[in-house]
């Protein structure tokens, strides 16, 4: 992968995954509603330069592989959690600057209108167009500047629908202001770099803001500019930047469904709204669109897979590598490599399952490559015994996207419980490790493919 | 842009029924997309629409005041 350069923009970031082979740009012009369907075929993220109708572009389908993402980094595929984790811990507070580009053109009043932008259309079941790649930025006299990412259904011109249902800090903020039948002004940046994007897909405690997450995993201050029209501040490189206030109407209007971040059509919910007061954007602007479910969980992938290296060190496990598996959502399958002492494989697994986004967990030992999924099972297949080595956990806490769990059975504001497992797939003990010991093909270094073919 | 007037009173005539947001986008494909979202945004300023579990809409009542 190709490193970032220093204060790289979105646009230095398309460009380095172009160089990495891992998008691809059209000229042929295309409709928004049928972008996420492309996406779908593409093996390679879509830069879309014509767009039927729009003088702004379009590109999806940036982080939908580990791969993608890692290129989108500048950082080794399987250095990300490593990386995060680093970053997490050395915060570096963002820089303010006075000019931004994505200022460069100012819409206000009347000339507000969000059919400018073209908010694709994105699962056959979805309540409208959706906005799926806005970071929201709004500020808090008691936490601070805040961070993190919402979806946003298109209703008219100058307003979007927020989804705003689960507990957040912009819901925090946003409850502050509707209890004291106040607005909230935020500011939503579309087509940041994917260090400001994946900072603010992270739960960073209350009182964290997630720019400090993205300086550290930059490794230098973002650069961030004041809204025109509100005081919340926003990356200054940011393509498109939409501000206005979240309405002091609470959860009365519709929106969705849409196609969450589990890989299911989620349900029709009851949302704020947010009216627009200026959309700003760089000239010749890049509309990203996220497209789900992967794009979405590769974004948090690596922060789970930090949490993960976190709790198996304070659960005094030495990890050498944790997988959040894509079948799993990026978060709720995982697999951890460790370097095991008698016991540790069933401590690891009380450890991973403990996290609340974590449902099913398998522990190998540290010859195993799990980023093979060939090599995962054939650890599970020969070193467990299910009567032994798989540990379920009932009554933990749950998620309502997981139906599974029947959510529709649940009373009002009832949370949901669950059944977790975990597969201890380490050489058990006793069994001497000469057991396993792996065939390999005899002159396997002499022999070269190309002195035959 | 200005809404297709037109097209605001077919999309209006064919919200008389559920449907889902796909069905509006097939109904009038012969049209560009941001025109259908233009006239989707004038139905959703001029109407109340009712919305179903599965997330149909139809037109509930004409708004009383813009």
């Amino acid at each position: 992968m190709t490193p970032a350069t220093s204060n790289e923009d979105f646009r230095g970031m398309l460009r380095r995954m172009e160089h990495d082979g891992c998008l691809q740009r059209t000229s042929k012009r295309i409709s928004p509603q049928f972008i996420s369907a492309l996406c779908s075929k593409v093996p390679k993220a879509i830069f879309c330069e014509k767009v039927d109708g729009y003088s702004i572009r379009m590109v999806g389908g940036l982080y939908w592989t580990r791969t993608r993402l890692a290129s989108a980094l500048g950082w080794p595929e399987t250095e990300l959690a490593k990386q995060f984790a680093k970053a997490v811990s050395r915060p570096i507070p963002p820089v303010m600057v006075n000019k931004g580009a994505c200022q460069e053109i100012v819409r206000t009043g009347d000339d507000v209108d969000l059919t400018e932008l073209p908010i694709p259309f994105m699962h056959e079941k979805d309540g409208g167009p959706y906005i799926s790649a806005g970071v929201a930025f709004a500020d808090d006299p008691e936490f601070g500047p805040n961070a993190g990412c919402y979806r946003l259904m298109f209703r008219t011109e100058r307003e979007l629908g927020i989804d705003l249902f689960t507990a957040s800090d912009l819901r925090r903020y946003y409850s502050k202001a509707y209890e004291a039948g106040k607005p909230l002004p935020i500011a939503v940046a579309i087509g940041v770099h994917a260090y400001e994007h994946m900072a603010a897909a992270y739960k960073a405690p209350a009182g964290v803001n997630e720019m400090d997450i993205a300086g550290a995993l930059r490794g230098e201050a973002v650069q961030i500019v004041r809204g025109k029209t509100v005081d919340v501040h926003v990356p200054a490189n940011a393509e498109i930047v939409l501000e206005g206030e979240l309405l002091p109407n609470g959860w009365t209007a519709d929106e969705g469904p849409f196609g969450e971040f589990a890989g299911m059509q989620g349900d029709l919910k009851k949302n704020p709204l947010f009216r627009i007061s200026a959309i700003t954007m760089r000239k010749d602007a890049i509309f990203q669109s996220l497209h789900m479910p992967w794009e979405n969980d590769w974004l948090n992938g690596p922060a789970t897979e930090a949490a993960c290296m976190r709790v198996l060190g304070l659960a005094g496990v030495q990890a050498v590598a944790v997988r959040a598996t894509e079948g799993g959502c990026c978060g709720w399958s995982v697999v951890a490599a460790i370097k095991k002492r008698a016991g540790e494989g069933k401590n690891a697994l009380a450890a991973l399952l403990a996290l609340p986004v974590v449902k099913q967990a398998i522990v190998t030992d540290d010859d195993i490559d799990i980023y093979d999924s060939n090599e995962v099972e054939w650890a599970v297949t020969f070193r467990c015994q299910a009567d032994k080595d798989i540990v379920i956990l009932s009554g933990m806490k749950g998620k309502h996207v997981d139906p599974s769990v029947r959510p529709w059975d649940l009373k009002p504001g009832e949370l949901p419980t669950t059944a977790k497992f975990g597969i201890d797939a380490t050489i058990p003990e006793g069994i001497p490790a000469f057991r396993y010991e792996r065939i390999v093909p005899a002159f396997k270094d002499q022999v070269r493919a190309e002195d035959y073919l | 842009m200005q809404p297709d007037s037109k097209l605001v009173r077919d999309l209006e005539e064919f919200l008389a029924r559920p449907v889902f947001f796909k069905e509006v986008l097939t109904r009038f494909s012969e049209h560009k997309y941001r025109a259908i979202l233009k006239a989707w945004s004038e139905i959703r300023l001029q109407f109340e629409l009712g919305r179903d579990e599965s997330g149909r809409y139809w037109i509930e009542a004409r708004k009383n005041s813009r």
